[in-house]
């Protein structure tokens, strides 16, 4: 792994990885077209909110482990607005606001991008589809937008190199899930697949992931019927 | 927005850096070491920011995590001063309306 730093900011092609309809819906996926409601209140407890319902896009915020619940998208999905780097202020360096995450060349434009954290919503399941999916993050863009929520959230940032560690599991587990249905499975089978006992491997091929076995796991899914 | 930390287990001090031959040297004070674990041969990346340096940890001898728990309980515990504070917002946003 490159040292911290050595990169920075990260391009386009560091931080989004190519498309690919195999991919199963992840935290970090922008989606276009996304409905966000808006209730904005009145001056008064009382006084019923105006509601407004703008199509955005949107950035999957929900953590992989809460967004599906054995191998189904789960039904609310929680987003963060897609806005202009520009508009929120983002200097070149990244350094702030620490309320956005910056999605450098998000649509190949040259322009600055970024997840408002500030704007935050639910979202029903059905609006986050690979039909409507625009990026996806590369597994250091991932790890940076975790680094930039939980400064945003505690002010506190933790070393890119131990949200590797502590995402690698489940990066490797939505990796092969992608293989998984590049052969033609059915997606919702792969969790249930993940929890069997593999008797190549001594224990469940999820516990092997979590051991850093993926390599074990992935001739399993190869070699598996 | 005021920036709430804990309270800092040592106050913040002057750390002097010396120069020798094309090296500097920094000299940290013991406190802040014992604080935050630092070992001979660590490395940090230095950044100037407004004047002031900020460093960063790098290398493969920081201590690492080890992981708790199992499946959906399990998670990264890090040592002590894994975190960094990372002070205010230096881009701090205007109140937000509902105008986004």
């Amino acid at each position: 792994m490159r040292e911290p730093g050595a990169d920075w900011p990260l391009n386009r092609d560091a931080f989004f990885r190519q498309l690919t309809p195999r991919r199963p819906i992840f935290q970090g996926d922008v989606f276009r077209d996304v409905p966000y409601i808006k209730g904005q209140g009145g001056d008064r407890l009382d006084a019923e909110p105006k509601v407004r319902i703008e199509r955005r896009t949107a950035l999957a915020l929900t953590y992989p482990c809460e967004m599906y619940a054995r191998g189904v998208l789960a039904r609310v999905q929680t987003v963060a607005l897609v806005r202009e780097g520009s508009k929120l202020g983002i200097s070149n360096e990244w350094r702030g606001p620490f309320s956005a995450c910056p999605l450098p060349d998000l649509f190949g434009d040259g322009m600055l991008w970024a997840a408002d954290f500030l704007a935050i919503g639910n979202v029903d399941r059905s609006y986050l589809t690979e039909v409507n999916r625009v990026a996806s993050l590369t597994e250091r863009g991932w790890a940076y937008l975790r680094q930039r929520l939980a400064i945003y959230l505690t002010r506190v940032a933790i070393h890119l190199e131990d949200l590797h560690q502590a995402g690698r599991a489940t990066w490797d587990e939505i990796e092969l899930w992608e293989q998984w249905n590049a052969l033609g499975r059915r997606s919702s089978e792969y969790q249930d697949w993940l929890d069997l006992p593999d008797p190549n491997i001594g224990f469940t091929r999820r516990q092997a992931l979590e051991r850093g076995m993926r390599h074990l796991v992935a001739s399993a899914l190869l070699g598996s019927p | 927005m005021p920036n709430l930390e804990p309270e800092p287990a040592v106050a913040g001090g002057p750390v002097r850096v010396s120069r020798n031959g094309n090296a500097r040297t920094l000299t940290v004070p013991a406190e802040i070491v014992a604080v935050a674990q630092i070992e001979l041969g660590d490395e940090y990346m230095v950044e100037a920011i407004d004047g002031d340096l900020l460093y960063r940890r790098v290398g493969r001898d920081r201590p690492r995590g080890r992981f708790v728990g199992n499946e959906g309980d399990r998670s990264l515990e890090l040592p002590r001063g894994a975190g960094m504070p990372v002070g205010a917002d230096p881009i701090p946003r205007a109140l937000t309306d509902w105008d986004f």
